[in-house]
């Protein structure tokens, strides 16, 4: 119990620093709204130039929710794999190993502080910009609620896939392009930009095995509706994936510290 | 030592090397510094590799998304598939022109905040393109190579289109590059903006790159004005697809316009910059 403490108390320490700037937070926030302004405005042309009250199931109203909810999301990932990346290159990585925590523990707890503030002031801005412009929202409190656990395990995923990939700094010079691709992957196959409804058939039967759209797709289609059913499926499949990414983070993490030589001084 | 002091010192032998005057001797600056840039960038040969080939599947990825849209809906207020390519590919381009060569525009207003324009200040050149030019985005070279080769691939284009194409883009380097300088020379008259200077580049990014048909009114008259993304795009219907003379020659105004001001508003703020009185150590 001791052992989670610690890292809750991080989670903790992060979460009221970043609340503490919080109207800082949320005035960085204006880049977010003339994001949604563009996918309404893109939206509201095709789906009057399409003739269509529902587009692969979606109303425009559904349509413009899910948007405000995928972006609300991938906004709110801290840049974790930057922040590794840079540890492992400065050597900073190095103090950690002699503190009483463990290393990715402590920047998964500081990940899902950062991330839970980001996601409450994205959803924020989004959901009155959205409101605004398309109507009350989608949701009900039941599929709130199993969304908001969706998204906290969508948030776990991702930590972990950044954890590999900040540790790959071990091996290579840079690894900017390895987060980049992943990031879009992410943005593209995971749903951010169009529901994967929208793709086309054998597109969509395989952005559905992959995990990245168990990261933002599936927790954002539990907050448009929620069947019991489904969303037990979406658990399992979040929770077998964040089982194999944090089985590859932390092989890739303990063949990178037999990587470093700690030196006196 | 900086790799600024690297390239300066490279560039300022060479320049030295081949006096001329006007024009021609800012031109041989600028080419200079990004051949002593490249080079400094290619000593790190993977990192480089890494970050030119990231950017180009970053932006097919975008690209992608357009592909799958139009697959979906053909044709969406007479934008086609192949317009929207071509809008990415001359973004793409402008973009890698204007952040690739002129590398240190999207860090003004740190430079500025941090006081770091004492650097540049005791060149005898000018202190805006000097400050510009000492920093190469090399991911924009990812940019720079796609955005041509993406064109003739996907669109087909016929070779005035090509003309048109390569044209455009140098507009839309102009563009970008004068609103990327007016918005981080905000730092100049508010102090810490660095945030907001980010965040006004990116909407000029995000609206760019989006079909010119999907926006009206307010908003249309807005981007034709105080965030030029409407002349970007709007290029690939009525320059590349059907060329407009009288859209055409605004487009050309407008950038010299944006130019024009960038250098006015960063030499205007330049009078009001306080030495950050930096110590630091060049070697």
């Amino acid at each position: 119990m001791r052992r989670v403490a610690k890292y809750f108390e991080v989670f903790k320490v992060t979460l009221l620093s970043n609340l503490a700037y919080v109207y800082d937070v949320l005035a960085r926030q204006l880049f977010l709204v003339i994001v949604m302004f563009v996918f309404f405005q893109l939206w509201r042309t095709t789906y009057r130039w399409e003739g269509a009250t529902t587009i692969a199931g979606f109303t425009m109203r559904q349509m413009i929710w899910y948007l405000a909810l995928s972006e609300s999301m991938m906004m709110a990932m801290p840049r974790s794999g930057a922040d590794i990346d840079s540890e492992v290159k400065s050597g900073s990585l190095a103090y950690s190993l002699s503190k009483p925590y463990k290393y990715p523990w402590f920047h998964y707890a500081r990940y899902m502080a950062e991330a839970v503030v980001r996601f409450a002031g994205n959803l924020l801005v989004t959901g009155t910009v959205t409101w605004v412009m398309a109507g009350p929202p989608v949701f009900t409190g039941a599929s709130f609620a199993a969304g908001l656990v969706c998204v906290l395990l969508g948030f776990t995923m991702d930590f972990w896939a950044q954890m590999s990939l900040g540790l790959l700094a071990f091996w290579v010079e840079d690894t900017w392009a390895f987060r980049l691709f992943y990031n879009r992957v992410t943005m593209l196959l995971g749903g951010m930009m169009l529901p994967l409804d929208v793709f086309p058939e054998w597109l969509r039967r395989i952005t559905t095995k992959l995990p990245v759209s168990q990261i933002v797709y599936g927790p954002v289609k539990t907050f448009l509706g929620f069947r019991a059913a489904d969303w037990a499926s979406l658990l399992t499949r979040q929770a077998s994936w964040i089982v194999v990414m944090y089985a590859i983070a932390s092989l890739v993490y303990r063949s990178g510290v037999k990587r470093v030589n700690v030196q006196g001084g | 030592m900086s790799r600024e002091d690297d390239a300066t010192r490279v560039a300022g032998a060479r320049s030295r090397g081949t006096r001329r005057s006007g024009l021609g001797a800012y031109l041989n600056f600028i080419f200079e510094y990004a051949k002593a840039n490249l080079a400094m960038e290619m000593e790190y040969r993977v990192a480089f590799a890494a970050r030119v080939f990231g950017m180009i599947v970053n932006d097919l990825m975008w690209m992608s998304f357009w592909i799958l849209y139009f697959d979906r809906f053909p044709v969406v207020q007479d934008w086609t598939k192949a317009d929207v390519l071509t809008l990415w590919c001359v973004c793409e381009f402008g973009y890698g022109i204007a952040h690739s060569v002129f590398g240190n525009a999207l860090s003004l207003s740190s430079v500025i905040v941090r006081g770091d324009l004492d650097f540049y200040l005791v060149y005898p050149k000018d202190v805006l393109l000097h400050t510009l030019v000492s920093r190469m985005g090399i991911a924009s070279l990812g940019d720079f190579v796609l955005g041509p080769i993406a064109f003739i691939l996907l669109v087909r284009p016929s070779p005035t289109q090509v003309g048109l194409f390569l044209v455009s883009g140098v507009l839309v380097a102009a563009l970008f590059l004068g609103f990327t300088v007016l918005a981080h020379s905000i730092a100049f008259f508010i102090g810490n903006s660095e945030s907001l200077a980010e965040q006004v580049t990116g909407s000029l990014i995000h609206f760019s790159t989006y079909p010119s048909a999907i926006f009206q009114g307010v908003t249309k008259a807005l981007l034709f004005t105080v965030v030029p993304a409407g002349f970007i795009n709007t290029i690939p219907v009525k320059v590349v697809r059907q060329f407009d003379p009288l859209f055409f020659s605004v487009t050309v105004v407008a950038s010299i316009c944006f130019v024009a001001a960038a250098i006015t508003v960063f030499r205007t703020g330049l009078r009001r910059y306080e030495s950050g009185n930096l110590m630091q150590v060049r070697m």
